[in-house]
């Protein structure tokens, strides 16, 4: 029998056969449902892993200074095991006016703190250096506009990475003075400050908008005291805002910071790592499900076309098929109608992925969550779909086709 | 008309069963010779050792003492891929249950020997059965399913199938066990001319109808095989 033959027979009996195509759309549905949660918990754990962890803001602490120290409690946070800097909240971001500014965008944008230690990843260019000032690294795609913050780019109006690396560009600020008489702030003195895009990052996979731009720590505390706004009277440290190396030492961290006698410590950007368990075990606990379901449906089905119909395998050995005949038959059947039922659910999986990627889901690529099919549901699922009825098959079709050809026919005159 | 040639030879033949710790002895020194273009007849009691019999000579079961000789071949020395060629290329066997497979049409059951015959091309493979289908009468019932068959059209199917790859050799237990007697007739005169065509038939019946299709008939008592005069 050729491959085209052995093809068209099989398909054939999928029709006929009410069991087999019973099986086959039982199968299909795990298929497709293996697919999906594997793909999303993938998905899931490339977002936690590659996008939240990279957010310098879920590594940052916010500590109340204390109050009855000269120095606020500075001098005992900065030199903690994994401390990469203290600084107040204040410089931890500014909003500007730029050279951006055209009668397409607003040119607004907003500086971040940054420093050698906290600085995204740089996909172009380079990264900060410790004497470094005047310089910025700012996103891949960039959009100089307020609108920026709802996620609303104008795609015509955004300026990419390659034509932004090693330009120069100029921000305006102005001093801002409280006038106590009166209760309200008054414009002062005009800044006008230059800087040159070093580096360029990829600000969706840190969760960052597209108009914002990191600069030195030295260039945006002179900022911020230009304009006045980190000198409002006594209480100009309302916290601080503390960068830790690493994720993993936060705890750590946060407990010794405690020790000390600081009050309110809180990590800035904070994952829910409840949620994150439910989903992982709640994940682990359907894919443990889908592999007993399958095992259990493929199982059954091979029980039923092996064991209940030993009398075919019988009858075939009458015919004169040896075992290894038998045994290419059935095993080739079933790898073919298991190959196809795993080609089948990812054709429809891969149809309503980019569907739902393109329309429902469309808008979360924008806060950093970069949805894909990995190699790692795709081998999973062929794993529980075509590996494992396989071996089932096997086994089972190896037992019967070794007995002798009486017993075999015998099992069927007995129901 | 064409010599008769020696097929089978059975010399000395004991078959036991072991079942729970003791000895059943069913088949005791059989010494036998079947030869081709003859039609045989195996009668006997119930549970006398005719399936046992049939069931041996058709190299399903090769578990017993004796000598066992096909085509010259003493089987002792051949391993079951050899026995499964030799079953596909000179033997065909048909059992009072069919064993037909229901998801295929009678056209498709008697191509499923076919498959395993490197002799029969693709080609060729479902004329040769439309062929043998006509020759058991079933021309117009090819596409149909064994559901949609009589008990006595489906042992025609049966008997199509076991001429696919033209064995020398036609072996039935019981064919028309389940067959009323018009059906019955039907298959003892397919049998009857295939053993006209050279073919070696040996048949296990209790029918009466049988005898007068026989060229030669045997009945199996008290373990012994005996020819009996028509
Ligand atoms: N697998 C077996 N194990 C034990 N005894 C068996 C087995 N098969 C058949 N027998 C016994 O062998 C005898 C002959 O059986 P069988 O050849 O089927 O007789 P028949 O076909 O003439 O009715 C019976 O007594 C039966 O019980
Ligand atoms: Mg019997």
């Amino acid at each position: 029998m050729n491959f085209v033959e052995f093809f068209k027979n099989t398909f054939v009996g999928i029709f006929r056969d009410k069991r087999k195509f019973f099986y086959v759309v039982v199968l299909l549905f795990c298929s497709l449902i293996a697919f999906s949660i594997l793909a999303f918990k993938n998905n899931f754990d490339m977002y936690v892993n590659e996008t939240v962890t990279k957010n310098i803001g879920f590594r940052t602490l916010s500590v109340s200074p204390k109050q009855d120290k000269e120095d606020l409690g500075l001098s005992e946070l900065i030199p903690l095991d994994h401390v990469v800097d203290v600084y107040s909240f204040m410089y931890g971001t500014m909003s500007v006016e730029s050279s951006f500014k055209n009668e397409n965008v607003e040119g607004t944008i907003e500086l971040l703190y940054g420093s050698p230690d906290i600085q995204p990843n740089v996909i172009m260019g380079r990264g900060f250096k410790s004497d470094d000032s005047n310089v910025a690294i700012c996103p891949n795609i960039f959009y100089p506009d307020s609108s920026a913050y709802e996620l609303q780019l104008d795609n015509k109006y955004v300026i990419n990475g390659d034509s932004l690396l090693n330009n120069e560009f100029e921000v305006y600020y102005t001093e801002s003075i409280f006038d106590f008489d009166t209760n309200t702030f008054e414009e002062g003195k005009k800044f006008t400050k230059k800087f040159k895009v070093i580096g360029i990052y990829d600000n969706t996979s840190v969760m960052n908008f597209n108009n914002q731009c990191y600069i030195m720590s030295n260039d945006i505390k002179q900022m911020v005291s230009e304009v006045g706004s980190d000198n409002i009277g006594e209480n100009s440290y309302p916290y601080f805002d503390l960068v830790v190396d690493n994720l993993d030492n936060i705890e750590e961290v946060m407990g010794k910071i405690k020790d000390l006698g600081f009050r309110n410590v809180s990590v800035k950007n904070y994952f829910d790592s409840d949620m994150l368990q439910t989903i992982e075990v709640s994940s682990i606990i359907v894919v443990t499900i889908l592999v007993f379901l399958t095992i259990i449906i493929s199982s059954s089905y091979i029980k039923k076309l092996v064991i209940n119909d030993s009398w075919k395998i019988g009858m075939l050995k009458t015919l004169g098929y040896n075992q290894q005949d038998v045994l290419k038959k059935y095993f080739g059947e079933t790898s073919l109608i298991n190959f196809f039922i795993y080609l089948f659910s990812f054709l429809i999986f891969g149809i309503i992925f980019l569907l739902l990627k393109f329309t429902i889901l469309s808008f979360v690529q924008y806060i950093g969550v970069n949805i894909r099919v990995s190699l790692f549901p795709v081998i999973v699922t062929f794993i529980i779909i075509v590996i494992i009825p396989l071996i089932t098959m096997f086994y089972n079709i190896y037992k019967y086709c070794k007995q002798n050809i009486i017993d075999l026919l015998r099992k069927s005159d007995q129901k | 008309m064409k010599k008769k040639k020696s097929l089978i030879t059975l010399k000395n033949v004991t078959k036991n069963y072991i079942s729970r710790h003791r000895n059943i002895l069913v088949l005791d020194d059989i010494s036998v010779e079947f030869l081709s273009g003859t039609f045989y007849l195996i009668i006997g009691h119930s549970g006398n050792g005719k399936s046992t019999l049939i069931n041996i000579l058709g190299l399903i079961d090769s578990k017993f003492d004796g000598n066992y000789t096909i085509y010259g071949q003493n089987i002792s020395t051949l391993n079951d891929k050899d026995l499964a060629k030799i079953r596909m290329q000179h033997i065909g066997f048909i059992f009072q249950d069919f064993y037909l497979e229901s998801y295929l049409k009678a056209i498709e059951n008697v191509i499923v020997p076919m498959y395993i015959n490197k002799d029969i091309s693709k080609e060729s493979r479902k004329s040769r059965a439309m062929e043998l289908l006509d020759k058991v009468g079933l021309k117009d019932r090819i596409h149909h399913f064994p559901r949609e068959l009589s008990g006595g059209e489906q042992q025609r199917v049966a008997i199509a199938r076991a001429l696919a790859n033209d064995p020398d050799i036609i072996l039935a237990d019981e064919p028309t066990g389940n067959l009323d007697s018009t059906n019955e007739k039907m298959v003892f005169e397919q049998l009857k001319k295939l053993s006209k065509d050279g073919k070696c038939v040996i048949v296990v019946s209790h029918s009466d109808l049988a005898k007068k299709y026989a060229d030669v008939v045997y009945e199996l008592d008290d373990h012994k095989l005996r020819e009996v005069k028509k």
